[in-house]
């Protein structure tokens, strides 16, 4: 292949440029994606994947909500609906809020710190071909437990935190476990590569003069969160692999007849589970950061105090874990402690939430999609944040612990905030990468049918809860009660899923017919919008020099003595014509290579071997091998 | 061009309301209402719950009336060209913000801490129910009359007298259970290999439904119980009668799926 002929060098910056549109060419369709390590491409990769897993795990939960619609229901039987919730909760955690985080890391960082690329291109391309097998190796599941088309399905069932003992052999023998054990193990690594990749980016390869305060809030909360993953992943790996060795080689980690100790993955599941929690909504809270400032024409309200509560937010999310285990006796003691720091953690989260109004106060908001998404999310999250806090009440929450309440709360944390945040950056960035704007029409529709969905389906959920609905019960008798209140939240999931649709046919109608968008189209603060919709391979044609936060705003506009923003006559600033010009410097781009799938192709494979297999183990592993010795030996573009 | 679509939404949250309140005063009533209280625990944890709802209420209530207030206000106007001022922070405001959420939640400790420790308490001249989750029933044992062989009641049917502290042992001998009687108290956990305890006290005699919430495998939703609550005489006549009908055999389960 060509990639492999590609003799760097240092040239000029026309030459630059010529290389750098002739390698964009170097392979072409399919296999011109297949080989990227562009950290554009990989983020579009990320994104378009995420976002089928996200129809994938949509589809699961209107299969839920139509069994649980009325009492006495038999859409689904209790196999089905247990292996169907517990595929939503992983699908949607595992491989479509993380994975929609992670599009975003490779779509803005590097542009948002003036980089051509992220630190790794390789491993980056890499991180996102393993968590694409490890979210195909979880869901070939469902095609192992029989005759598919005769509604005979395998996947795991255990629920999305699989509590031991249920997931040892003896309470699960198909394999739908290890499946589960072995694909969160997959997409386990494909989040630390990604964690590391973005640390050593943000920490090494911001432009001259980009210091870590004059960083955009997403980036800070991109950082924050891959300190998170690179922490958290080990903990859930641990556990991973003590029930890996439970399940495959008759060990007793979690066995309470052979003297193990079913409440250690408890402990170790939640300790990886709570920061997670933090991975999957600090991304949103950065890019609402992002939006509000843009839409009401401000600079964000406080933003060492955003950033400070942000990285507060990652500490303490390592205090608070056994919150999710008041009812399991651990004692009044323990019980206090987590019950104290669970209060104290929204503390930090408040400060937010204030620093959002006052960023919106003062301002002159201009009603975009963008911004509904984003005021939709402090809407929302206000609500799971308050719910949150009614959680770190213990001896109401043993009354609310494992019902829909719960549901209803962390519904309202990752759906109300976490979505809404993605779907607010969707907006806001699909211009940038596409060229051309999204609708504004459908985009309301999308946000209003969304919005109404959300809270008919979440809300009643809390009074489900209230009522005594435990969680994961497959149908519910009549005369309880909770017929009308079910009903409404199925209704409510079949509003969401219209506005989803409404966003598919936004999406497919802006990529032919949208308005062409231009550089700048929000008239935005951070570095992506001075240069090209869609940027060039390299992003800046020469790196640029970073005097202040928002700095492309202060190329824009000065301020008076007032406060007021006054425009910068064209050719004022000092800095103003970074995107043009030949100053000799030489651009340096990453090669393509297809090593990095080759790498991660060998590791589904030595899942599939564990379970059916050791000869296939063998054959991942060589696999996995001669993609990491391809990948050493590819003469490196320096 | 006002895109404000605002005061529909505010029409569209009370339609939701009013069809809410409309549909029947049904709607809030169940047999595992766990704002209904039946005993004095769970209707401690509903209170404290509530000591907690209201300022959440009042909060929530204030933040989007502010968020309403603040897109109403400061929305862009067909006449305006300008930018606003471009104002970065203020300290005093964070500091406020950041101290009056500390205090106003330094109020929630001691009625949470208190309220941890006693329901960790089991009170003395407790009746003792042995309680064992399996899959997927509930079998509840009495300690025989003087150390006696302990007295099975029939599977899923809890019967305990009125009016006295009730000490409940819980122990699995498979997967992790959880023991809720939504009116009566909150839950906790039956783990294998472990004992935990909970302890209640019913108000009234009559009957309630308990039901397992910690997911346990296919017959989850079907792991629900009777609780019987009587007056002591009763009881004990019950418990007498279940002491000479014991046969020792062990019910077997089975469920099908379906």
């Amino acid at each position: 292949m060509a990639g492999a002929t590609y003799t760097p060098r240092r040239v000029t910056m026309a030459e630059a440029l010529r290389q750098a549109r002739e390698d964009a060419g170097t392979y072409r369709g399919v296999w011109s994606w297949i080989a990227t390590v562009d950290h554009k491409r990989i983020g579009v990769l990320y994104g378009v994947t995420a976002f089928f897993f996200f129809l994938v795990g949509g589809l699961e939960a209107l299969l839920i909500r139509v069994q649980l619609a009325t009492p006495n229901e038999h859409f689904l039987n209790a196999d089905r609906y247990n292996r169907i919730f517990t595929m939503h909760g992983t699908t949607m955690v595992f491989l479509v809020v993380m994975p929609l985080g992670a599009t975003f890391f490779n779509l803005l960082v590097p542009l948002m710190i003036g980089a051509r690329d992220v630190a790794f291109p390789r491993m980056n391309a890499f991180s996102y071909w393993l968590f694409l097998f490890g979210g195909i190796f979880l869901n070939v599941s469902f095609f192992t437990g029989g005759n598919i088309l005769k509604g005979d399905l395998g996947a795991p069932d255990a629920g999305w935190f699989g509590y031991a003992p249920l997931t040892l052999n003896r309470f699960s023998p198909d394999n739908g476990i290890d499946y589960w054990m072995l694909g969160l193990q997959i997409l386990g690594v494909a989040s630390l590569a990604g964690g590391f990749n973005f640390i050593v980016t943000i920490l090494n390869m911001r432009a001259p003069g980009m210091t870590l305060f004059r960083m955009p809030l997403f980036v800070w909360m991109t950082l924050v969160t891959s300190f998170l993953i690179i922490f958290a992943m080990p903990v859930i790996a641990v556990a991973l692999f003590e029930l890996s060795f439970d399940r495959l080689f008759g060990a007793n980690f979690f066995n309470a007849a052979a003297g193990g100790t079913p409440l250690l993955w408890q402990h170790m599941f939640w300790l990886f589970g709570h920061p997670e929690v933090y991975i999957l909504i600090l991304p949103a809270m950065g890019i609402v950061s992002e939006v509000l400032p843009t839409f009401a024409r401000k600079p964000l309200f406080g933003y060492p105090f955003v950033v400070f509560s942000g990285v507060a937010i990652g500490f303490m999310s390592w205090g608070v874990w056994a919150h999710h285990m008041y009812t399991t006796g651990l004692g009044s003691v323990a019980n206090s402690a987590f019950g104290v720091s669970t209060i104290l953690i929204s503390v930090p989260t408040g400060v937010k939430i204030f620093n959002w109004l006052a960023t919106l106060w003062g301002g002159s908001i201009s009603f975009k999609t963008p911004l509904y998404f984003a005021v939709g999310f402090i809407a929302m999250f206000t609500i799971g944040g308050l719910t949150g806090v009614t959680h770190s009440i213990v001896p109401s929450d043993y009354q609310q612990q494992d019902t829909y309440y719960v549901v209803a709360h962390f519904h309202q944390v990752l759906f109300g905030g976490a979505i809404f945040g993605l779907f607010a950056g969707a907006y806001y960035w699909f211009p940038k990468f596409t060229g051309r704007m999204l609708d504004e029409g459908w985009g309301k529709l999308h946000f209003w049918l969304m919005f109404v969905g959300f809270n008919l389906t979440f809300e009643p959920m809390m009074v489900l809860g209230l009522l005594g609905m435990p969680r994961r019960i497959q149908t519910y008798p009549d005369g309880y009660g909770w017929g009308f209140w079910n009903m409404m939240a199925t209704v409510g999931a079949f509003l969401i899923a219209a506005s989803i649709l409404a966003f598919i046919v936004n999406v497919i109608k802006s990529l032919r017919t949208g308005d062409v968008a231009g550089d700048d189209p929000w008239d935005a603060r951070t570095l992506e919008w001075s240069i090209p919709s869609p940027p060039p391979p390299y992003n800046f044609a020469r790196v640029p020099q970073v005097h202040a936060l928002d700095d492309f705003w202060h190329r824009k506009y000065a301020e008076d003595p007032a406060g007021k923003p006054v425009p910068v006559p064209a050719g004022a600033s000092d800095h103003a014509d970074d995107s043009h010009g030949d100053d000799g410097h030489g651009i340096h781009l990453p090669s393509p290579s297809y090593f990095p799938l080759i790498a991660a192709a060998g590791i589904p494979l030595i899942g599939f071997g564990l379970i059916y297999d050791v000869a296939i183990v063998a054959v991942g592993a060589v696999v996995t091998i001669v993609g990491l010795y391809g990948w050493a030996l590819e003469p490196a573009a320096e | 061009m006002r895109h404000l679509h605002l005061p529909r939404l505010a029409v569209l949250v009370s339609l939701i309301a009013a069809a809410m309140l409309l549909s029947g005063c049904g709607v809030f009533s169940s047999p595992q209402n766990t704002f209904a209280p039946a005993g004095e625990v769970a209707r401690d944890q509903k209170n404290i719950f509530l000591f907690v709802l209201w300022p959440a209420v009042a909060i929530f209530a204030v933040v989007e009336a502010l968020l309403l207030y603040i897109l109403v206000r400061f929305r862009r106007r067909k006449d305006d060209s300008g930018l606003p001022v471009q104002t970065h922070g203020n300290n005093r405001l964070e500091i406020g913000w950041t101290v009056a959420p500390v205090l106003l939640l330094a109020f929630f400790v001691p009625p949470v801490i208190s309220g941890i420790v006693d329901l960790g308490k089991t009170p003395k001249d407790a009746v003792t129910v042995d309680v064992t989750g399996l899959q997927w029933a509930w079998q509840f044992s009495y300690p025989g009359p003087n150390g006696s062989t302990p007295v099975q009641a029939p599977i899923n049917e809890l019967h305990i007298p009125v009016h006295r502290n009730i000490a409940f042992q819980l122990r699995s001998n498979d997967v992790i259970h959880s023991f809720w009687m939504p009116k009566l108290a909150g839950k906790t956990d039956v783990i294998p290999g472990r004992v935990n305890h909970m302890w209640i006290k019913a108000d009234d005699v009559g009957t309630y439904s308990g039901q397992c919430a910690e997911f346990c495998g296919l017959g989850h939703a079907q792991m629900r119980f009777k609780i019987v609550v009587e007056s002591q005489e009763d009881f004990d006549a019950w418990l007498k009668q279940q002491a000479a009908s014991q046969t020792g055999d062990q019910p077997v389960l089975a469920f099908d799926g379906e």
